[in-house]
């Protein structure tokens, strides 16, 4: 009983003194740009990472860190015509790459720089390269390199060689160029869509496709896989992605507002023909609405399209704003995921861009940014959540 | 709570499997529901001025000074001018008549101020704001007057008891009680009137738990309790006007109390 008397107290005591904690608020620069005309917003889901342009600068938020760019100090942001921009994020360096027209602009936590490619004719680069990042995180764009035309075989269609090409960015050399003998008929032309897997292989979505499994100044070693089917026709395929079963996936093209992507095409890695996979067969969609403009996300084999709303606010059901699209393409099953208008946002047609972070849809407006929570159906503004605070409805 | 983990671990490997006193050991004696007059005790509390208690963070204020948010920790906080408790303290096991474990619930009435704060004592308004004040880039209310009055805690502590106050049998003139456990704070109970606050407004401030301890000093009928919380959270945070790092302490609680026992 006597060690009970000594031992007890000194045990209340080691508890009372041991248990305090401690947290720390940090202040931070607030976003004042997201107040303003949103222009972009991209999300990059598995990396858990965002970038928000605006007329006043850009935001990118890692987690919970933020990094603003003002553009009124970073001037090139105001040249940058977002909705042609195409965004990169590589989570091995950190950097988000903006390309747009001869521009590259990187930007990171420590890291803006801009530069210009002069050795290439100035044009819409997407028009002509098809761009992506290796596994390190560096700048790779394939492009053809030479034009050959056989005068005796009595057509008017060339081979087009593809070429390799890595980033250098010094004021000589934008480029490093890697020469390949791999060739896409010129009939079949157009952007040479790759993907850089996790081995390190660069998967070409052409016709014919290509599995490059290393290069070098001598050339590449290639293995050539027939490309066909119905779903094919244009021959190469936009926003390629393999996924863990083996598939690969592509668009028969960009989508965009005025063009929404209809349907997703799939084929084996080694295999033939393309799939095509029509949306309209598998999806209920809404009855007023403007088709699936952008493409949100892929988990493995499911990929995640915005639908804009089709919105006459005189006659439109205003009670939603937009809809999330999720088709499985293994087993071709679609649901679709109506947004629900808010005091914040009672029309779609305001809405500019918008992009998906886990459970929260990003929504880039003409008044600034909105964030919807999905598991709530509740808007709320960015910057007023950021601030804690709350809106009466 | 760890350490009363170790004593009912001890006082188990004695052999008491349940009952009453013990076939092997007559020294320990178990809770019977069949006599429980002998195994409760009541007490009468009450502290003036010496009751204080504030809640874990539950929300964060932003100060905004030159395009940079200074968030600060929001809590609620209750000043008891006078509480008021009535107690009833079980004895689950009583060892011989020296000494007892006790399941003890204080259950409290205060006539307390209650207010919810940050860290630079703004006057935190859970009021919604406007369409039209966020348009003038107004993004907090400040309050004219605190939130509410009076509270009510309800507590459930595990004690050891030694000395008088053990046992019903005890004879000695001094004993002491040590207890840890949880106590849950609820208030206001009335809302400000003269400021037309809305309780539905401060629905997320208006209650918390927090851990606690308590130590207690038994002479005759009379006991002094000082009951403290063990999990007290400091938040260090900068604000816009001073730029230095503040610190408060949240989810704390503090009582200094004089009760007297009802009865045996």
């Amino acid at each position: 009983m006597n060690r009970l008397k000594v031992i007890l107290p000194l045990l209340v005591v080691l508890l009372m003194v041991g248990c305090i904690r401690e947290t720390t608020l940090t202040p931070y620069e607030l976003p004042d740009l997201v107040k303003s005309y949103i222009r972009k917003v991209e999300c990059f889901d598995n990396e858990n990472a965002l970038l928000v342009a605006s007329d006043e600068g850009v935001m990118l938020l890692y987690g919970e860190e933020q990094v603003l760019y003002d553009a009124n100090i970073y001037d090139e942001l105001f040249k940058v015509e977002w909705s042609e921009a195409e965004v990169l994020y590589s989570q091995s360096n950190e950097i988000f790459w903006i390309i747009y027209d001869s521009t590259f602009i990187q930007m990171g936590k420590n890291t803006y720089d801009v530069h210009y490619d002069n050795t290439q004719f100035f044009a819409a680069t997407q028009s002509y390269f098809a761009y992506a990042l290796s596994n390190e995180g560096n700048l790779m764009r394939l492009g053809y390199w030479k034009e050959f035309w056989d005068q005796n075989s009595g057509s008017f269609y060339s081979d087009y060689y593809i070429g390799i090409y890595e980033y250098l960015g010094n004021n000589n050399n934008t480029w490093r160029e890697y020469q390949t003998d791999i060739t896409v008929n010129s009939k079949f032309l157009a952007n040479p869509n790759f993907t850089v897997v996790a081995n390190g292989d660069i998967i070409l979505h052409t016709n014919p496709g290509y599995i490059i499994t290393a290069y070098d100044d001598q050339g590449a070693t290639a293995d050539s896989v027939s490309r066909s089917g119905q779903g094919f026709k244009f021959r190469t395929a936009t926003r390629p992605h393999l996924a863990a079963s083996g598939n690969l996936y592509g668009m028969l093209y960009q989508p965009a507002l005025l063009t929404p992507v209809t349907s997703m095409l799939s084929v084996g890695l080694t295999e033939d023909p393309v799939v095509e996979h029509v949306f309209e067969e598998n999806c209920p969609f809404p009855m007023e609405h403007q088709g699936a403009v952008k493409l949100l996300d892929w988990k493995g084999d499911v990929v995640r399209f915005y639908v804009r709303q089709y919105t006459n606010s005189l006659s439109s059901n205003t009670d939603v704003i937009g809809h999330i699209l999720e088709y499985d393409l293994l087993n071709d099953a679609c649901s679709i995921t109506s947004l629900s208008s808010g005091e914040l946002l009672k029309w779609s047609e305001s809405i500019v861009d918008v992009d998906i972070l886990g459970a929260i849809v990003y929504i880039g407006t003409r008044d600034g940014l909105l964030i919807y929570d999905l598991e709530t159906d509740e808007i709320d503004s960015y910057l007023l959540n950021l601030l804690e605070l709350k809106l009466d409805q | 709570m760890r350490a009363f983990l170790v004593i009912l671990f001890l006082l188990g490997l004695s052999g008491v499997s349940s009952g009453q006193e013990a076939d092997d050991d007559p020294s320990l004696y178990f809770f019977n529901p069949s006599e429980l007059r002998s195994s409760i005790r009541h007490e009468m509390g009450m502290s003036v001025g010496t009751h204080w208690t504030k809640s874990p963070m539950c929300d964060v204020y932003t100060s905004v000074v030159d395009g940079v948010a200074y968030p600060e920790p929001v809590f609620s906080r209750a000043i008891g001018i006078i509480s008021a408790t009535y107690e009833p303290r079980l004895r689950l096991i009583e060892y011989k008549s020296d000494a007892s474990i006790s399941l003890d619930i204080p259950l409290t009435l205060s006539f307390s101020l209650v207010d919810v704060l940050s860290g630079s004592r703004y006057k935190y308004s859970a009021e919604p704001l406007t369409e039209q004040e966020l348009a003038s880039n107004i993004f907090s209310k400040e309050r004219d007057g605190i939130v509410g009055i009076c509270h009510v805690e309800a507590g459930a502590l595990l004690s050891v008891n030694l000395g008088q106050g053990a046992t019903i049998e005890n004879t000695k003139t001094v004993g002491w009680t040590l207890s840890a456990g949880y106590n849950f704070v609820r208030g206001p109970l009335l809302m400000n009137f003269f400021e037309d606050y809305d309780k539905a407004d401060y629905k997320s401030y208006l209650g918390w738990g927090t851990p606690v301890a308590r130590v207690g000093i038994h002479a005759d009928k009379i006991v002094v309790y000082y009951m403290l919380g063990i999990t007290p959270t400091r938040v260090n945070y900068q604000t816009g006007s001073t730029f230095d790092v503040q610190t408060e302490l949240t989810n704390t609680y503090n009582r200094l109390s004089l009760s007297f026992r009802i009865g045996r």
